[in-house]
């Protein structure tokens, strides 16, 4: 092994990272700083900054590894002595796994608190009547159109089979299947997005509730009548329930998001040189976390859209 | 690579990643059989899922059986898809990291009462 553990001397993961959070940061304070909290358009200037500093850190990053045809060179595949089992590159991609399990934990354990305290609506109770403090899950607004979340499910089970398929593709030496195994998984992940787009799209605007619903009779999940503080719709600003809900989901969808942009550079990448049984690493770190985005609808599924 | 060359990797694959019998109804000599199959089993976790949520259980029972399923789920895919039944045990020690404070944040904080976290606070003297 070199005596230099791998390193291969490029800025650019170190620049998209802190060019993210700079992006961030002026995300924030032009839309909640400021003297009176409501923002300062001022900051816009930031978050611009930062996006360019974050697309430049991307570009370079991709320019890196563009070129390469080969992961075997001890540039990039290499074992430190601490973890010597597995890869610098493949440690790496599970510590930061490590950190994005933290981010939904606590998204998921903060929604989890407020089901735990709060009672479920039913308008039979008293104390749901008025500002109606009973939680209505969104669960209750998606019911019945609860199809398209299940298709989504198996949308994104099975594009981490095909994640998988492209990996064995690859390490088999077919580059063709690899590419078209590729391209299914960003079919499927697509997909994925666009109905929750749609979803987000009919929630917000209330098209989900039944026609023939009264607002003074209250919540009817079977004939598809909601809660009537969702009256004029279920959005990030309508409820605690809606401000879970759609973080939630939107950071999860963020994540999907990132998944197809690298999705659309492996493609590339893979009709240009072709991944084979002596390079294909990329495809496993991407596969990883391709999985782990599955791993957290699998819990975001049944606790958003079941219950 | 010749043929010969492929069929002998695709053989060495099935040696690195074999699949527990239960899982692939028997014994699979292909690994992409393997897949398909843990791909099967998490069609049917997930159909009994939505099955098990159409019944009026308590809140309780709903959370046994949401978070049961959901860690049965995530069992599959991480052991087979994300290849840690194979990987070095350095990888499943790593994810047992951040697997332990979703435990203590889903248990302590998200599934009891608010005189929890004070519970938290005592149970690890702090």
């Amino acid at each position: 092994m070199s005596d230099d553990y791998g390193h291969h001397g490029t800025i650019a993961p170190f620049l998209f990272c802190v060019a993210t959070a700079v992006m961030f940061i002026g995300l924030v304070m032009a839309t909640a700083g400021g003297e009176d909290k409501t923002g300062d358009t001022g900051y816009w200037f930031i978050f611009f900054f930062g996006l360019a500093g974050m697309l430049t850190g991307f570009m370079i990053w991709v320019q890196d590894y563009w070129n390469q045809t080969s992961e075997e060179s001890e540039e990039i595949e290499v074992y430190h002595e601490f973890w010597g089992t597995i890869t610098t590159r493949k440690f790496g991609m599970w510590i930061f796994l490590l950190t994005e399990v933290m981010v939904f934990s606590t998204l998921l354990s903060a929604y989890l608190r407020y089901r735990a305290a709060v009672p479920d609506y039913d308008p039979t109770l008293a104390e749901c009547v008025g500002i109606d403090p009973c939680w209505v899950p969104a669960a209750d607004v998606i019911r019945s159109h609860l199809i398209f979340g299940i298709i989504n499910t198996f949308a994104l089970l099975l594009s981490s089979l095909t994640v998988v398929l492209a990996l064995y593709a690859a390490k088999n030496n077919n580059p063709k299947a690899t590419t078209r195994y590729l391209f299914a998984t960003l079919v499927l992940g697509s997909i994925f997005l666009v109905l929750k787009l749609w979803e987000w799209g009919e929630m917000k605007n209330g098209h989900f509730w039944g026609e023939e619903c009264s607002v003074t009779v209250g919540q009817d999940i079977a004939n598809h009548c909601i809660a009537p503080k969702y009256e004029h719709g279920f959005w990030l600003d309508t409820s605690l329930e809606g401000s879970t809900f759609y973080i939630t989901t939107g950071t999860h969808g963020a994540h999907v998001f990132i998944g197809l942009i690298a999705l659309v550079y492996l493609i590339a990448k893979a009709n240009k040189d072709g991944y084979n049984e002596e390079y294909h690493d990329t495809i496993e770190l991407f596969g990883l976390y391709w999985h782990y985005v599955d791993l957290v609808w699998v819990f975001v599924f049944p606790f958003f859209y079941l219950y | 690579m010749s043929e010969e060359t492929n069929s002998e990797h695709a053989h060495d694959e099935h040696h690195d990643h074999p699949f527990p019998t239960w899982v692939t109804f028997g014994h699979t000599k292909d690994p992409i059989e393997g897949f398909l199959k843990v791909f099967l089993w998490l069609v049917f976790w997930t159909l009994l899922e939505v099955g098990a949520i159409l019944q009026e259980f308590s809140f309780g029972v709903t959370m046994i059986v949401l978070f049961g399923i959901a860690a049965i789920k995530c069992w599959f895919i991480g052991s087979f898809f994300m290849h840690m039944t194979w990987d070095p045990p350095l990888v499943t020690r790593t994810a047992a990291v951040p697997t332990f404070f979703m435990i203590v944040l889903f248990l302590a904080i998200g599934l009891t009462s608010p005189g929890a976290v004070d519970d938290l606070r005592a149970v690890c003297g702090f």
